[in-house]
């Protein structure tokens, strides 16, 4: 049974802190300058509670949960954000 | 013809009986360093449309059916974002980007100067059909002439009562990430002229947390045209799946640079063509700076079109065509852009504020033919991990053109890599390079 | 009011100390994960997870704290003027920083428990500002209290202001210069010099109580002397006494009145007045009174004579504190003299 939700970085707020990766290995690393890669995809039911201390960990706030699904939206939305 | 071309090519003459200029219809009556005026528009074009007797919807419904696609570099169809726009619940903002920050781009400055009444007519019959009270028509600080020039148009108008919802020209800071929809809103919101990460769009709130439409200049100045003549007129050219004209500006090492008319879908070698493409030309740039780069041979027979070019990767973008000739060397060329682009950051999210930086670097060891260490696996690493981490898609764009650079100049880029540049990269930047990179500009000025 | 220090001031004060030594650890945990310090050994989030737990800590110290200093009737110290600063009679200043620093941080902890709801700019804002709550309390800590001086709560203040500035000052430098940096580092020199001349100036010299704004009537240098009264509200002291006697007779009722004086132990003036009917050389008396001053200083003590038997007579004198005493007084007359003996036993009894 899916959580429905997935890992959502505001990256204009995100500081490269690093507490995410630290609190949730299993879903975030950090790239060569401390910033964190998300992996895609909904919230395993077991890593829920790490997920949720990991967004309350963040110093930032940048850390969220959302609804899955996104990549369809994104998609879209990226598109339509050129100039 | 000799050498590189910097700076923006002239705007060209309206068509000569070159096979792949379309009859001119944004670029008709359009002549060399002149303004089409008001009245010399009414006479070519038409009056205005008024709604009259047509329901709310008539001008979203026309557009979505003529199948126009947003002309700023996305492609987005504007007939939904129309409708998105105008079942907002509160009164609707519009927003014009001229801003044009695409350095190989002109066309946008090129419509402003010559036919400002066709963008002005679309803007106001765009108001029209979202509800909107009020227009901004972004321009760039850096050109106060052609700011002059618009509100001279716009003065013009309100003299002759044609439609009555006030347009502001602003005059919005120039860097490449500000003309951005999520910047232009910002920026109108009062704060800098940046991208914001607000997972919000500009068409559910935006400017005044109001829907507010933001559409290109050349968008708006179809959607004039489509108003008057209708979806079945706009479709007689072009393909199906990429209907009407769109204007292109070709640069590089063709005889004439500049803006060309042509129908949606024309190949790309006779776009070539009709800008005086010699016989050297060995691989184009699509699409503009966040475009990709391709061997000729690969997409001459093309069309310009966005279902046309996926299969290569490619897409139009903002109309911009770049050739480039035999004896160039395009990873100096794509290192000098990355190196602009990196700058251009507008600094908010880690990964740009420090990758762009990096593969630039990194492109730079290339080209020169000096790398540090194994550059090309540390480009394939770094490439990985920029996309699609930041407010916006600079950082993607970025890579896009640096992964586009990698495949479509692969053999230069191993003997590069094994510190044997070519005979252009040795010679330098000597004589400037095919892809204008613009002078710096006040670099702290974000609002 | 009057009878001294309860377990409940006791409480306030050790409490008081208890929770500015949270509130620095708190700051230098923030300061620490401000900075970034980072090793494998001790992650970013340890400092973090740290910082958080303190400041829980500190606050439930500090809810104590405020309890038994409210609960406590020593000093007059109500609820309003826990939230609302500088509206208490007692050390209106010093407690009313405190009264500030509780606000401050009561600001920090609600919006910390709501960050997620109030978004990151307006909690970063009052964090910010929040900090300020550890110098308030130092300084709270300094004036108000009792403690001040005892050389190893000097010497805990004084670690506690190093560490701060030492951990602002560390990470000042670490994070270059820039013209705000410079005036900062000096802060970080002057503020806790300019505390330490204050403290010199202050709390260490003598009559600070009073200077703070104790109220008059807790005045005192320690807890013995705050039971040992004052000479306007001393009991009357035992002791030899000498004067005049006096004899009037009006309509029947006969009044004896006696002035005399005491020496030793304590200068005292003796007024003892007694009515009744004549009884052959004697009096039966039906009332009388006796004041005591001392010092010539009025009203002393007074009261009612209670019994009266032969030379001696036994009176209840009360005096301005509400203290009661028994004094028991042998007289002798001889004609216009008065001597005699005075004895006061405090309390009831006999």
């Amino acid at each position: 049974m899916s959580t429905g939700l997935r890992l959502h970085l505001d990256f204009a707020a995100c500081r490269g802190h690093g507490l995410c990766a630290d609190l949730l290995p299993e879903l975030v690393e950090l790239d060569e300058w401390g910033y964190p890669l998300l992996r895609d995809g909904a919230v395993d039911p077991g890593l829920l509670p790490h997920a949720r201390r990991a967004v309350r960990a963040c110093p930032t706030l940048a850390l969220r949960l959302l609804k899955a699904p996104a990549r369809a939206q994104d998609a879209a939305t990226r598109k339509a954000g050129h100039r | 013809m000799t050498g590189a071309h910097r700076g923006r090519p002239r705007p060209r003459a309206d068509g000569d009986g070159r096979p792949a200029a379309h009859p001119a219809r944004l670029t008709a009556g359009w002549r060399q360093a002149r303004r089409v005026s008001l009245h010399e528009h009414l006479d070519i074009h038409g009056p205005l449309p008024q709604p009259g007797y047509r329901r709310p919807g008539w001008l979203a419904d026309a557009v979505a059916q003529a199948g126009l696609t947003g002309r700023g570099g996305a492609g987005f169809p504007t007939g939904t974002k129309l409708r998105a726009v105008a079942s907002g619940r509160r009164p609707a903002v519009v927003v014009a980007n001229g801003m044009e920050s695409e350095p190989a781009s002109a066309k946008d400055h090129a419509l402003l100067a010559r036919a400002p009444h066709l963008v002005l007519d679309g803007a106001t019959l765009a108001a029209q059909a979202v509800g909107a009270d009020v227009i901004h028509l972004c321009l760039p600080r850096t050109k106060p002439e052609l700011v002059d020039q618009v509100r001279d148009s716009i003065a013009d108008r309100q003299h002759s009562g044609a439609g009555d919802t006030p347009i502001e020209v602003q005059e919005v800071p120039h860097h490449y990430v500000s003309s951005e929809e999520t910047s232009l809103v910002r920026w109108l919101n009062g704060g800098e002229a940046r991208p914001s990460g607000s997972l919000e769009r500009p068409f559910e709130r935006g400017v005044r947390r109001r829907p507010t439409l933001v559409d290109n200049v050349e968008t708006l100045a179809h959607i004039a045209l489509i108003a008057r003549f209708g979806p079945a007129w706009f479709r007689q050219a072009g393909l199906p799946d990429s209907p009407g004209t769109m204007l292109a500006t070709v640069s590089g090492a063709v005889a004439s640079p500049g803006i060309y008319e042509i129908a949606a879908g024309t190949p790309i070698t006779d776009l070539l063509a009709c800008a005086g493409a010699g016989q050297d030309v060995a691989a184009v740039l699509i699409g503009g700076y966040f475009g990709t780069w391709h061997e000729l041979r690969a997409v001459a027979a093309l069309p310009l079109s966005a279902g046309g070019l996926r299969p290569v990767g490619a897409s139009p973008g903002a109309g911009v065509l770049v050739a480039l000739p035999e004896g160039a060397c395009g990873l100096a060329e794509t290192a000098r852009v990355l190196g602009y682009l990196a700058g251009q950051s507008a600094g908010q999210c880690g990964p740009c504020v420090f990758g762009l930086p990096a593969i630039a670097e990194d492109f730079a060891q290339l080209a020169s033919g000096r790398p540090n260490g194994d550059v090309l696996e540390r480009l394939d690493r770094r490439l990985g991990v920029l996309t699609g981490r930041g407010a916006c898609r600079h950082p993607d764009g970025a890579v896009r053109l640096a992964a586009s650079a990698l495949t479509a100049f692969a053999a230069d880029a191993r003997r590069h890599a094994s510190r044997m540049p070519c005979a252009a990269a040795r010679r330098g930047s000597a004589n400037g390079g095919f892809l204008a990179i613009p002078r710096p500009w006040a670099e702290g000025e974000w609002e | 009011m009057t009878g001294g220090p309860s377990p409940l001031w006791y409480a306030t004060r050790a409490t008081g100390v208890t929770a500015l030594l949270l509130l620095t650890g708190t700051v230098v945990l923030g300061v620490v994960g401000v900075a970034r310090l980072d090793s494998p050994r001790w992650p970013k989030l340890v400092t973090s997870a740290l910082h958080r737990n303190t400041s829980l800590l500190a606050v439930t110290f500090v809810a104590v704290h405020v309890l038994t200093t409210v609960l406590d009737t020593y000093a007059p110290i109500s609820w309003i003027s826990v939230i609302v600063p500088f509206t208490s009679s007692y050390r209106t200043l010093w407690l009313g920083l405190g009264a500030v620093a509780f606000d401050l941080l009561l600001a920090v902890a609600v919006t910390s428990l709501l960050r997620v709801r109030l978004g990151y700019r307006v909690w970063r804002a009052v964090h910010w500002a929040g900090s300020a709550c550890w110098p308030v309390a130092l300084w709270h800590g300094l004036g108000t209290g009792t403690d001040t001086r005892l050389p190893w709560l000097l010497g805990l203040d004084a670690a506690c202001v190093a560490a701060v500035a030492g951990a602002l000052g560390w990470r000042l430098c670490l994070a270059g210069s820039r013209p705000g940096r410079l005036t900062a580092k000096l802060a970080c020199v002057a503020v806790p010099l300019a505390t330490a001349a204050f403290v010199a100036a202050g709390p260490l010299q003598p009559g600070w109580a009073r200077r703070a704004g104790t109220p008059v009537a807790l005045l005192a240098g320690s807890a013995a002397s705050a039971r040992a009264p004052s000479p306007a509200t001393a009991a009357p002291a035992g002791g030899s006494f000498s004067g005049r006697a006096a004899r009037t007779q009006a309509s029947g009722l006969v009044t004896l009145t006696v002035w005399a004086r005491m020496t030793a132990p304590t200068p005292q003036s003796l007024v003892i007045t007694l009515r009744g009917t004549a009884d052959g050389s004697g009096i039966s008396m039906s009332s009388g009174t006796v004041s005591v001053a001392a010092g010539g200083a009025s009203p002393g003590y007074q009261g009612p004579v209670v019994r009266l038997d032969g030379d001696r007579l036994v009176a209840e004198l009360r005096g301005p504190g509400g203290s009661v005493v028994r004094a028991r007084i042998t007289l002798v007359i001889r004609g216009p003299e008065a001597t005699g003996r005075l004895a006061v036993a405090t309390g009831e009894g006999q």
